[in-house]
């Protein structure tokens, strides 16, 4: 019983992060580049997820045994070839001309978000990011 | 290369990132999926912290710049 209260808290918890940061990158998109109301919109997740990853850090100190053995990497051989491709695609892309001709991922993102609603939904999704690299 | 050419080719490396879970799906055993990759990329101090200022620039470069 005590396990399934959890079970309804924590996803209670879920839900409420999730619409606040849904909030705050509605919010946010509705800001312009260059912009001081965009550094600020940008620096706030910085300065939390900065404290988030401290804190997880003093909490996991003298715990970070886990390395990447040969096994590991046989398993992730996979995710490397994605993201050589990935890397690769970018490089090109980024050093060749015109831009239009050869969009890079941000020019590529930068024509998708120009809707409040999309910008939102990247920001959102970089929100989700920095929370996977120190939530867990 | 023509532009359609190169969105072609993004769309099929995004296609191959997607396929790399899927493939963790399928064959648990041989591949590993995004979480064990996040755990395995944020599992030490260091790489956590390279990990975040690229996160951290991400969010300047897309939405500040």
């Amino acid at each position: 019983m005590a396990s399934s209260n959890w079970n309804a808290s924590h996803i209670a918890a879920l839900v409420v992060a999730l619409v606040a940061a849904s909030g705050y990158a509605w919010l946010a998109a509705g800001t312009l580049p260059f912009t001081a109301a965009a550094d600020a919109w940008s620096a706030v997740p910085f300065l939390l997820v900065a404290a988030l990853a401290w804190r997880a850090g003093r909490r996991s100190a003298g715990r970070d045994a886990v390395t990447l053995g040969v096994g590991s990497v046989t398993r992730l051989r996979a995710w490397v070839v994605a993201i050589a491709l990935f890397v690769a695609l970018e490089l090109g892309t980024l050093f060749a001309e015109p831009r239009r001709r050869f969009p890079t991922a941000s020019a590529l993102l930068d024509s998708f978000d120009h809707s409040r609603p999309n910008k939102a939904l990247v920001f959102l999704l970089w929100l989700l990011l920095g929370w996977a690299l120190v939530g867990r | 290369m023509t532009r359609p050419e190169i969105l072609g080719l993004w769309v099929a490396v995004v296609a191959v990132l997607g396929g790399c879970q899927v493939l963790a799906l399928v064959d648990r055993r041989h591949f590993a999926g995004i979480t064990e990759l996040l755990h395995r990329l944020t599992c030490s101090a260091p790489r956590r912290a390279v990990l975040l200022l690229g996160w951290m620039w991400l969010g300047w470069h897309l939405f500040a710049r």
